[in-house]
């Protein structure tokens, strides 16, 4: 019977040993995901505690959401990640991932009382999240493309240009390049899209624009603006010399709406 | 005696069944990941890997190649494919896929041609692909898996 309980005791050990300090909780699996343990990937399950400097790899459509101190991170499809700090005292927090390839979505729990950390570094640049929710991903060919989901972000790369997102701001840097994109270029990439997709179907809005602007042709203006003059709705006036909101080109019997997105 | 034999058998049988099946479970749920790990360790990726990769994204389990092919041509991704499973994948190649896959309407003469040149420039407009380059440039496997990876985020931003 002794033996029974010894042999219970050490089992007993022996499976809750790497988790008993551990911060680092898997929440959920969803399809297939492994950590690596030694040589070898382990599938994850639920519930799962892993310990700081865990290696996370996802497969296709899989999702792992992970709890790590107090903040949520979720791991995305084809992602790569490694846990390199996972540390939490009463009066600070710090938390390090090193993003390999893929995306992540980071929720981190702000507590105005606690000295947060928390950096999701790749080979090309290193985002700080101040608060509290941002999208990072990572690849070879588009670098490392950061989304502000809410509260505000900074983008630092290797070269030390630091930017500061807030908003729905996107951060973009590539390998091979000192400095990252501005920060507005994919709004404006974003409004082209929007233009050839919808053709020339315009909104009741539009038309109503088209019928008072629509005769300024061939005057070649063209304006992009943010609405400093406040006196035109979102994406529903044209651009007249840049001052209103709407962004618009006139010329011969073509008429281009630039929308910035709700 | 004859009844503990037959006892011991039933009981190694069990044994042997549940161990299998751990076995089956264990590889299914970890070959998908190793997939992506090798093929993220590949210099050169193949048109096969995108076709594989392009299945598993869908949800669905690849079955050899040319059944592979075939599916993927019933959905509409590829169309009248000419080329092999070892055949090092293009930008083009990827893009053309892609584009099918999504619809990417934005590129008028996509929408013309539909060629991969111009399925390359619309992937290039929907910032799903880098815009240095070619539609003849080779990608490595961690490239195919970034593309991968934003078409899934821009189908889950779709939905």
């Amino acid at each position: 019977m002794k033996a029974i309980i010894n042999c219970s005791a050490v089992l007993a050990l022996l499976l809750f040993s790497t988790g008993i300090n551990a911060e680092i909780v898997v929440q959920s699996v969803k399809g297939q995901a492994s950590y690596k343990a030694g040589n070898q990937w382990v599938p994850l399950q639920n519930m799962m505690r892993l310990q700081e400097g865990a290696k996370i790899s996802t497969g296709p459509s899989s999702t792992v959401v992970l709890k790590i101190n107090k903040h949520t991170l979720t791991v995305r499809p084809l992602t790569m990640i490694k846990v390199a700090e996972s540390r939490d005292t009463a009066d600070s927090s710090n938390t390090r991932i090193g993003l390999r390839r893929g995306m992540v979505r980071a929720s981190v729990d702000r507590d105005k009382r606690v000295k947060t950390v928390f950096k999701v570094s790749t080979p090309v640049a290193t985002s700080s999240v101040r608060g509290t929710e941002e999208i990072i991903s990572y690849g070879p060919g588009l670098g490392m493309v950061i989304r502000v989901i809410q509260g505000d972000v900074e983008g630092n790369n290797t070269n030390g240009a630091n930017k500061y997102l807030t908003g729905r701001l996107i951060y973009r840097q590539k390998s091979g390049t000192p400095y990252p994109e501005p920060l507005l270029a994919d709004v404006i990439d974003q409004a082209i899209v929007d233009i050839m997709g919808r053709g020339f179907n315009f909104t009741p809005a539009e038309q109503q624009a088209y019928g008072m602007f629509g005769n300024e042709t061939g005057n070649l203006t063209v304006g992009i603006g943010n609405g400093v003059s406040g006196h035109s709705a979102p994406g529903t006036g044209p651009g007249q010399d840049g001052r209103d909101n709407g962004a618009g080109a006139s010329m011969s019997n073509i008429f281009v709406f630039i929308r910035w997105n709700p | 005696m004859e009844s503990v034999k037959v006892a011991n058998m039933k009981k190694l049988f069990i044994i042997l069944t549940l161990i299998m099946t751990a076995g089956t479970a264990w590889s299914q749920a970890v070959a998908p990941v190793n997939f992506v790990n090798q093929l993220g360790d590949k210099k050169q990726a193949t048109f096969g890997d995108a076709v594989t990769i392009y299945l598993l994204t869908l949800g669905k389990d690849p079955k050899g190649f040319n059944i592979d092919v075939q599916a993927l041509t019933g959905m509409g991704i590829l169309k009248d494919n000419d080329y092999k499973a070892d055949t090092p994948l293009r930008r083009g190649m990827i893009a053309n896929m892609v584009a099918r896959h999504l619809k990417l309407g934005d590129s008028l003469f996509y929408n013309i041609f539909g060629t991969e040149r111009y399925a390359f420039r619309a992937c290039i407009a929907a910032r799903l692909m880098e815009a240095e380059g070619s539609e003849w440039d080779d990608i490595s496997g961690e490239e195919l898996l970034e593309i991968m990876s934003s078409v899934e985020y821009r189908l889950e931003v779709q939905k």
